[in-house]
This record gives C-alpha cells, structure tokens and sequence, in this order.
C-alpha cells in the first residue's frame, strides 16, 4: 500500500514537472494504469475539497461529505475519460495513427496529476487564483504528455487537445444533456442534494436589491 | 546537523501556516451548515425583532466597535484599544456604544470560549497580560488574520459577514437599539475589523433597515460588496502606516484598472472619504491609539482618533455638536492626566532596561 501511494506521489511529481520520460514511462507500460486512475480519483476528490464551499452552502452532512468527495473523483476520472476518448479519436482522424485507446487515456488522466493540490483552493482569497493556476498546468501536463505520445510533434499534440475539448463542449451542450441529467440525478442520490444554491443566493436571499439600497437618514441627516 | 534542524523547523512552521490558512473557513462554513449544532440557519430579516425586554435606548444614534486582529474574545483585546474605547465612550456624548463584538468568530465566541484550542489561547492571552508584546501573540494575529482573508474571499465572504452581521445585530438589541427604528449606526474597524465592518454591512443594512457607515481605522479593506450597502465609507489613515496600504495593494477591486469594481464604484460615486491622521503608524508607540504620541498641535494620537471620528459623526448628524464640545471640555483633564500617566510609565520602563 506505502509503495503504491509512493508510486502514486512520484508519477504526481514527475508529471506536473512535464518530464518526458515520465511520459514515455506510462505510454510503454500498461500496469501504470491503477496508478493513473488513482491520481485521477485523487485529484478529482481534491478538487472538490477545494470547492467544497458548494457543499457546505448546500449544507450538506459530514458523511455525504465525504461520499461527495469519492463521487466527484469518480466524475471527474470519468470526464477525463471522455476527452482523452475525443483526443484518440481526432487523432485517429487527422493523424492516422495505431496508438491504443488505453495509452491515450492514461496519458490524458496524468492531466489530473496538478489536481492532487486541488484542496489548497480552500485558501482564504489566495484561492481562487490558485485554483486557475492547478487548471492552465493540467492542461499543460495533458499537451506535454500528448506531445511526447506523438514523438515531440507540438503542433499534432496541441490540434488534438483543442479539438478534443471544443467536441467534448460541444457534446456537454447538446447530445450530451441526457448524460449530464443522469450525473447529476446520480449526485442528488448519493449526495441528498442537488447543489442549487449558490453563495450568490444567499446574498440575494438577505440582501435583496430593494432592501440593499442605502438608507436615508431620518430627521434631515445626511 | 544544526542546518537540518533549522530547515525541518521552518518547513513545520510553513506547514503549520498553510495548515491554519486551509482550515480557517471551516468554523464559519462548518457554522452555516449546521455542522457544529451552534444553530440550524442564521435569522432572516424579518426574524430580527426588537428584544421585548429590553428598553429602548435614547441614542440617537449607534456604534460598534470592532477591533484588531489582536483580539482574543470581544473583552480580550490589546489594553491601547480598552483605554482607548473608554475614553471614547466618554467623548461620544448620545451615542449608543457596542464595544463587547468579537468579530473574528461567527458566532461571537471568543478563541478562550469553549473551543478545542481555548487552553492555548487562555495561556497566551496570560502571556499577553504580563507583556503586551510577548511574541506568541503573533500567532492570535494570524488566526484572526486568516478570518479576515475568509471574510473578504466572496466564495466565503457572504457566509462570514452574515454570521458577524447577525451577531452585531444581537449585540445592539441587547444594549436597547430598536430594529427597524432607522437609528443609524457606525461601525468602527481597526486594521482587519475594517474589514469585516464592511462585510457585514450587506446584510446589516437589511436586517436594521437603517443607514449603516464605516470609520475605518488604519483598516485593510478588500473590495467586498458591502460598499453598495454603505451610506459612507471613512478610511483614518496615518502617513507612517505600511499596513493599511496592504488592502489597495492586495485586493485587484481596488487597483485604478478595474473602474468597475465594487470600490471603484464606491468611490466615484463620493461615498469612500480617506482622511490622513498624520504620522500616525499602525503599530508601536506611534499608534492611533497612543497616548504617548502626539499630532503637531499637541494632541495625543488616541485622542486625536477619538475626536476626528467625533468630527465625522457630528458632520453627519450622527451626535450633537454641543454636546459634543461639552463632553471634550469635560474629559480633556482626565485626558492629560492619563497622557501624563502613560508618559511616566513609559519612561519608567525605559529607565528600567538594562
């Protein structure tokens, strides 16, 4: 167990350090598979633990918390699932090429890897713009991974990674609705709730436009 | 071996900070969602009703104090900020004074109230008794420092204000405010209680109905919403003051590129007033509290606060003139000779270092 979560923390490491190697090392062995899909889970889970204000705001309780954290993981490793599918096959389009499924996905599931820190967006303020920072190098280490997997070509890796995220967009908003109303009636199921209110509401909710104007001062006070 | 030791302490210490950071919106998120069982939901406007019980109070007028981020609970704070706070109540004649918040929880429970750390905090606020600048207390001016970044994050922020606000609102009735009389009320921060006086303020003014303003006191204020709620915003500021500037330089809302940010908003439209104290600092002998340190006409840095927020209310109706110079003539003995009290001691203790 001390030496998967050592393997685990490596290939965290190594991939958030763009090493090529690392790379290479996943894309020639298929066993790096579980440890992938644990930084994955991880990363996701964090993630959330990071955004976590969404839960409590929803009040949400301490054991559907935690269940939350797992679920988001599972949806998360899910999503990156589903992009390193789009990723494959646009590279099997425009790219002719016999790279397995599998070795895309493991590659594009390293992009999770920066994730693993996705609790430090709980920080007070600084949080927000860490959160932004953990997303541009996920997305790094997915470019970088994918530019290794087609020998150094840049251009081949970066072509493949946008237009596999503009169909997943695409998909989310059209033919993909049915699924994302599934996961989401999956969430409300596990979790008891279906994380309507925002922080915003709760400002609306005590401070409505109306009241929130200034008032005037009784007695002629300024 | 001695440079091993010194890494892995500094390293802890890092830890153990960014640790503090990350748990610090717990208590308040923790408080929202019922986690802790203090209560299920906050009131809602229409629950703040006046408190039977307690006779309505003359003022015209209220303020609430809220105070560093030394404070350990709403009695605990720095000793410079009690003399302070009592002259002042003195020098404010007609003024409903709430100086008993402690702004730095949810739920008004100061850090020795019952709380997993509360022997720790006891122990420190023991050492801070014996000498006001024993060096632990830096660790109480971190964690509240951490609810200040909490109150002024807008993911947070508006469960944090909301707890504060609701205690300011308790606190008033409790002292004889009537809701819904339209009293206004100031609210008086010091360093990050300005802040979080701004904070509240989104939902203060709803729930009192009432005009709600802020004198800021070297505060480090962020960006936050509650400046809509505000009828005005003083920012006292000193010239040797570095820290007060921490909040134009930290929070974007405040920097000239971001015109339409809820500060830059705010303050084109004349609500914000930043008013120079002179070289008033915010720590040290030469604080806004100090009684040793005196303006170039001779008036102490503490009373020169106490009487420039006197200026502001009075400006605004909030207290009256007369009765304003009344009360100065009257307690600007007792001023001199605390001046003088204070400027002995202090000489004694010099006298004393080896």
């Amino acid at each position: 167990m001390l030496d998967f979560i050592r393997l685990m923390w490596i290939g965290t490491i190594e991939a958030m350090r763009l090493n090529p190697r690392a790379f290479a090392y996943v894309e020639a062995e298929n066993r790096t598979g579980t440890v992938v899909l644990a930084i994955a889970i991880v990363g996701g889970a964090s993630l959330l633990l990071g955004q976590s204000v969404i839960l409590f705001v929803n009040r949400v309780r301490p054991a559907r918390f935690v269940l939350s954290l797992l679920l988001n993981g599972i949806i998360f490793t899910l999503s990156l699932l589903v992009w390193a599918f789009a990723i494959w096959l646009t590279g099997r389009i425009l790219f002719p090429n016999a790279i397995p499924f599998a070795t895309v996905a493991r590659l594009v599931a390293l992009g999770a890897a920066p994730y693993v820190f996705g609790f430090l967006v709980l920080l007070p303020y600084a949080g927000n713009f860490i959160g932004k920072v953990l997303a541009v190098w996920s997305f790094l280490v997915v470019l970088a991974a994918l530019t290794t997997l087609a020998n150094g070509n840049f251009g081949a890796a970066l072509i493949c990674t946008t237009i596999g995220w503009v169909i997943i967009t695409v998909m989310s908003a059209t033919i993909g609705r049915p699924v994302i109303a599934l996961r989401n009636w999956l969430w409300k199921r596990l979790t008891g709730s279906d994380m309507e209110a925002s922080v915003q509401d709760l400002l609306t909710q005590f401070a409505t436009s109306e009241q929130a104007e200034p008032q005037r001062d009784k007695g002629g006070r300024r | 071996m001695i440079l091993s030791t010194l890494n892995l302490l500094i390293t802890g210490l890092i830890l153990l900070i960014v640790l503090g950071a990350l748990l610090a919106p717990f208590e308040s998120l923790g408080w929202w969602a019922g986690w802790f069982g203090e209560k299920p939901a906050p009131p809602r406007p229409d629950q703040a009703a006046p408190d039977a019980r307690v006779t309505e109070h003359p003022a015209q007028s209220a303020l609430v104090y809220l105070s560093g981020i030394g404070a350990i609970d709403a009695a605990s704070i720095p000793q410079e900020e009690i003399d302070w706070g009592k002259m002042a109540v003195k020098r404010l004649p007609g003024v409903l004074v709430v100086p008993d918040i402690y702004p730095y929880s949810v739920t008004n429970a100061g850090l020795t109230a019952d709380r997993t750390f509360s022997k720790v905090y006891r122990w420190m606020e023991q050492r801070r008794l014996e000498n006001p600048y024993d060096a632990l207390q830096f660790v109480i001016n971190l964690r509240n420092l951490f609810q200040v970044a909490v109150s002024a994050d807008r993911r947070y922020g508006p469960i944090y204000n909301l707890g504060v606000a609701n205690e300011i609102v308790k606190a008033l009735q409790s002292r004889g405010y009537r809701v819904g009389s339209g009293k206004p009320v100031a609210l008086v921060g010091f360093s990050g209680g300005g802040q979080l006086a701004v904070g509240a303020a989104s939902y203060l003014a709803p729930l009192l109905q009432a005009p709600i303003r802020v004198i800021s006191v070297g505060g480090v204020m962020s960006d936050d919403p509650g400046l809509n709620h505000l009828t005005r915003l003083y920012h006292l500021y000193g010239e040797a003051d570095p820290v007060q500037k921490l909040g134009h330089w930290l929070y974007a809302g405040r920097w000239k590129w971001f015109p339409n940010s809820d500060w830059n908003r705010a303050a084109a439209a004349g609500k914000i007033e930043e008013i120079s104290m002179g070289p008033m600092g915010h720590n040290g002998a030469k604080n806004y509290f100090s009684w040793t340190a005196f303006t170039s006409e001779g008036t102490s840095h503490a009373i020169a606060t106490i009487d420039k927020i006197g200026d502001l209310l009075a400006q605004d109706g909030l207290i009256d003139p007369a009765a304003l110079q009344a009360a100065r003539a009257a307690t600007d003995p007792e001023a001199r000779a605390y001046e003088a009290a204070r400027i002995a001691e202090a000489a004694r203790a010099r006298a004393s270092r080896p």
